[in-house]
């Protein structure tokens, strides 16, 4: 990790920290442009026209805005700086005789040019690029700033295209652009990509400006080329003029309210929250305490006496101990040598593992004796094994503490390397066996089944694991539901094997369930290699045998990973009974972590429904924990047969819960957000994967949260 | 299911306290969220506490703080002394690390002073030299080290100290730096080798720490 004094941290960390300080003075008149407006399809523009300038890059934004015709949740990703990725959610009112519809749609926006002196701000977007296509529609835009005056044009396709619409220029090239075809595929063929409609048929200009008022508030006009055809025809709306209104205050500094009048006929209202998450919160570096701070040695002859006599040892462990406690770090095992010390620690407190690391060695420099010099401390995870090995120098810790560069120069001079062979530590008294409980409410949630955004169960559950060793963890939890409509999921017309899609029987008969009975080893069956072996009732539908084994290096960027399950399939009521479905299910996965935050995997295998193919997930991976991330799995299951949706795709998004309270905390709150949940690319749900328990302890994970070594 | 049940069902099951022994659970939740509106306490006039009564008792090292632009106000008792770097500390988990009295870490005030390189600054406030060169390390969103540079001119003349625990002959030295873009002006009183008083300037997020010297 590298000390950077880039123009652009400093900028960014100074126009944070001047927003923090200042909370209720106004923005400053050049800042009103910071940030784009979000319109009322939650994408940087005026009402409901796009414009062109991106958001910041990392910006996460979710925008809800309600018109006659519907109302739309959208949720922005400025995915870098150029690429921006949106999902919609949108209930459409009266869309057919069954009443409201709820539509889900992508977008991808391409920012390809900036605003510089002379040219505008230019950027190309696909929406709705693979849904229903209620949304679709394809632009190019550009916008350019005049003080406090912006103004855009553009030119559109598809929705964008319906309003005084004229032959597509693009037809110039080929005469397939001058007409579109109908999105009459039915719902059966939503979901799929229809690359092949992009920028055909008619195309029309549209155009606004905005100004700004004032710091705080903006003004604005647009011409919608948006003819709301499919609106109009079902006599939901009334379109009397192309021209919107509407003002935008900027009631904080990532909060948003606009108010328009649209098309002549209509009030609309939108709202919305902007949250980044590489600068989440006003108080960066968190808000716990002091650390302990180190005991440096006197000049005295170190005495090696000591690390014969048992009394001194077993005194010195239990203070360890308790010391290590106090910090929140729970003490394995530690050996005791003449000038070496090793532990073996277990973080329940900091979602910072370089951080938990230096916070414990300091506690030691403060109880161990002055003989040891070198302190070795392997950091354990939820497997019960050591994810690496660091050794520290405890001279290196007394000259470092106050040191300009201390955080980097402790980087360099710690040794990071793999924690195998496994050291024998003694454990410490009462450390195994392991138990551990606790019992309360939950509430579950599916989201986006047709009839409803979100159906909700909640009940009490309990849950406990037991640890005769380290490395092997049995582990359960029942479920007792209380109330709940998730029972009420329609009954699923898949015509592949249903994997997945009966998630309602489950949920309706499971009233006192077993989520999870299961048996595992975790193992090391060679250098950077790591094993796991998973028995029992696996997850809500299936229970059998998981087997898994992860190479990766600690200072490696690249994982390979195998995994293989045979699996039957649950009784409904998730008791302890199986119905005759049984699969044998594997993946061969690759995971590579990328550059500025990126992560990558690939998963090529067999899925539940015995399909074949692949799955890719890309991460934006942020160092305080945060992730973004969407992927889709293509197998050999054709997309009618799929059915809606057409083959399995989401995203997810992971929060520490310390990103938003400032406060140390390991909870995370994580959601994957799937448009349509179904049978094909289904994979199994087992706890305890290898890799996510493994990466944090190596090279890519310390080095990036090494800032906090010293925290 | 109606609103009414779903907002009823939600009510009871909040309601019942969870329990755990592993960490989990909303206690723990609620204890992480409480800290999101603790407020703060109403400032108290220094003087009114720290009276000679008060100074004559005290047998340890004192200083008292303030943080103005949050309107914080402590006493710091001496933790630990390092080579030239004295570790003083609050009652509330808030730590300061001095460097013969100039500022070179906090901890636990949200946006702290992770390091400093301050070698050319204390040559400077000893009259050694007219300018210097200040960096000051802090942690960013991402928790990813940031530096900030700064090139400070220095003005010394002579000055009394005036300070709860009485007015000192003192040396004040006015620290004028200036930075890509921020600039603040840091001000210490020293009389013989010990920093009377300070107002110096901890980051973006925290403004500024003024300390008074108490009890040597």
């Amino acid at each position: 990790m590298v000390a950077r004094m880039s123009a652009r941290a400093l900028r960014t960390a100074l126009s944070a920290g001047v927003a923090g300080l200042m909370l209720a003075q106004p923005l400053a008149a050049q800042s009103v442009w910071d940030r784009p407006v979000l319109n009322f399809l939650g994408v940087p523009g005026i009402l409901d026209m796009p414009t062109a300038h991106p958001m910041r890059d990392a910006d996460l934004a979710y925008s809800l805005s309600a018109q006659s015709s519907a109302i739309r949740n959208t949720l922005y990703f400025q995915i870098t700086p150029h690429i921006s990725g949106v999902f919609r959610y949108a209930q459409q009112f009266d869309y057919a005789t069954t009443g409201d519809q709820y539509d889900r749609s992508f977008d991808l926006l391409f920012h390809v040019a900036e605003e510089t002196e002379l040219r505008p701000a230019i950027t190309v977007g696909l929406q709705d690029f693979g849904g229903t296509g209620i949304y679709a529609g394809e632009y190019i835009v550009a916008t350019k700033t005049f003080g406090r005056l912006r103004a855009t044009a553009g030119l559109g396709w598809g929705r964008y295209g319906s309003f005084n619409g004229f032959e597509n220029p693009l037809g110039f090239f080929a005469d397939r652009f001058t007409t579109r075809p109908d999105q009459t595929g039915g719902i059966t063929e939503t979901g799929r990509l229809d690359a092949d409609h992009w920028f055909r048929g008619d195309a029309a200009l549209f155009g606004g400006v905005q100004y700004a008022l004032n710091d705080r508030t903006i003004l604005m006009a647009e011409y919608s080329s948006d003819a709301y055809e499919g609106e109009v025809s079902r006599d939901v709306f009334e379109r009397r003029s192309p021209l919107n209104f509407g003002i935008t205050y900027r009631a904080r500094r990532n909060l948003d309210v606009s108010l328009a009048y649209l098309y002549g006929s209509t009030v609309a209202v939108n709202l919305s929250y902007v949250f980044n998450p590489k600068d989440p919160n006003r108080r960066p570096g968190g808000l716990e305490g002091a650390p302990t701070p180190v005991a440096v040695r006197g000049p005295s002859a170190a005495d090696l006496g000591w690390s014969t006599n048992s009394t001194t040892l077993t005194n010195l462990r239990s203070q360890a101990q308790a010391a290590l406690e106090s910090i929140g770090v729970e003490l394995d095992a530690m050996r005791l040598e003449g000038r070496r010390a090793t532990v073996r620690l277990r973080n329940g407190t900091y979602p910072n593992n370089a951080q938990m690391i230096g916070r414990s060695a300091r506690v030691l420099t403060n109880i161990l004796p002055a003989s040891v010099e070198t302190i070795v401390i392997e950091p354990v995870g939820g497997t019960g094994l050591s994810g690496s090995r660091v050794t520290l120098q405890r001279s290196d810790l007394e000259e470092l503490e106050y040191a300009a560069d201390g955080s980097w120069d402790s980087f360099a001079r710690a040794r990071l390397e793999d924690a195998y062979p496994h050291a024998d530590l003694d454990p410490l008294a009462g450390v195994y066996p392991r138990f551990r409980y606790g019992f309360g409410p939950y509430a579950e949630a599916t989201y986006f089944d047709p009839g409803t955004p979100v159906r909700l169960d909640f009940g009490l559950e309990a849950h406990a694991s037991y640890e005769p060793y380290a490395g092997l963890i049995f582990s359960g939890q029942v479920k007792q539901r209380l109330s709940g409509n998730r029972g009420d999921l329609p009954e699923s017309n898949s015509t592949i094997q249903r994997v997945r899609s009966d998630a309602g029987l489950y949920a309706r008969e499971g009233v006192t369930a077993l989520s999870h009975l299961t048996a595992a080893q975790y193992f090391r069956p060679g250098k950077n290699l790591y094993g796991r072996v998973t028995v029992g009732y696996l997850e809500t539908m299936y229970g059998g045998v998981s087997a898994e084994v992860l190479w990766k290096p600690v200072e490696s960027n690249l994982g390979f990973g195998v995994e293989v399950n045979h699996v039957r399939q649950r009784d409904f009521d998730q008791g302890f009974g199986f119905q005759s479905y049984e699969v044998t299910t594997g993946h061969a996965s690759v995971y590579y972590q990328g550059n500025n935050g990126f992560h990558y995997q690939l998963d090529l295998g067999r899925y539940l429904g015995g399909d074949w193919g692949g799955t890719l997930t890309v991460d934006r991976e942020f160092r305080n924990g945060v992730k973004v991330g969407a992927f889709a799995t293509l197998t050999d299951i054709p997309f009618e047969d799929f059915g809606e949706g057409s083959f399995d795709k989401g995203i997810r998004i992971e929060v520490p819960l310390s990103v938003i309270t400032g406060r140390p905390s390991t909870a995370k709150l994580a959601r994957t957000l799937r448009p349509v949940t179904r049978d094909g690319g289904a994979r199994l749900n087992v706890g305890g994967r290898l890799y996510e328990s493994v990466r944090d302890h190596h090279q890519a994970g310390l080095q990036g949260e090494w800032g906090k070594f010293w925290r | 299911m109606t609103l009414r049940s779903a907002a009823l069902g939600l009510l009871a099951v909040a309601m019942l306290a969870g329990c755990s022994n592993d960490g989990s659970g909303l206690g723990t939740l609620r204890a992480s969220l409480a800290s999101l509106g603790a407020s703060r306490a109403a400032p108290v006039d220094p003087s009114s506490v720290v009276t000679p009564e008060f100074l004559a008792q005290q047998t340890e090292p004192l200083i008292y703080a303030e943080l103005p632009d949050r309107g914080a106000q402590s006493g710091l008792t001496l933790v630990r002394r390092s080579g030239d770097v004295a570790l003083w500390a609050a009652a509330d988990g808030i730590s300061v690390a001095l460097e013969r009295g100039v500022l070179t870490a906090t901890r636990g005030l949200g946006g702290d002073l992770m390091s400093a390189e301050l070698s050319e600054v204390q040559s400077a406030i000893r009259g050694q030299r007219s300018r210097a060169v200040r960096v000051m390390r802090y942690l960013d969103g991402e928790d990813q080290e940031v530096l900030r540079s700064f090139i400070c001119d220095y003005a010394r003349r002579s000055e009394p100290a005036d300070t709860l625990a009485g007015r000192f002959p003192a040396i004040r030295v006015d620290e004028d730096c200036a930075g890509l873009d921020t600039q603040f002006v840091n001000t210490y009183w020293i009389n013989g080798g010990i920093m009377r008083k300070s107002r110096q300037w901890v980051g973006p997020f925290v403004g500024f720490l003024t300390m008074e010297r108490l009890v040597d």
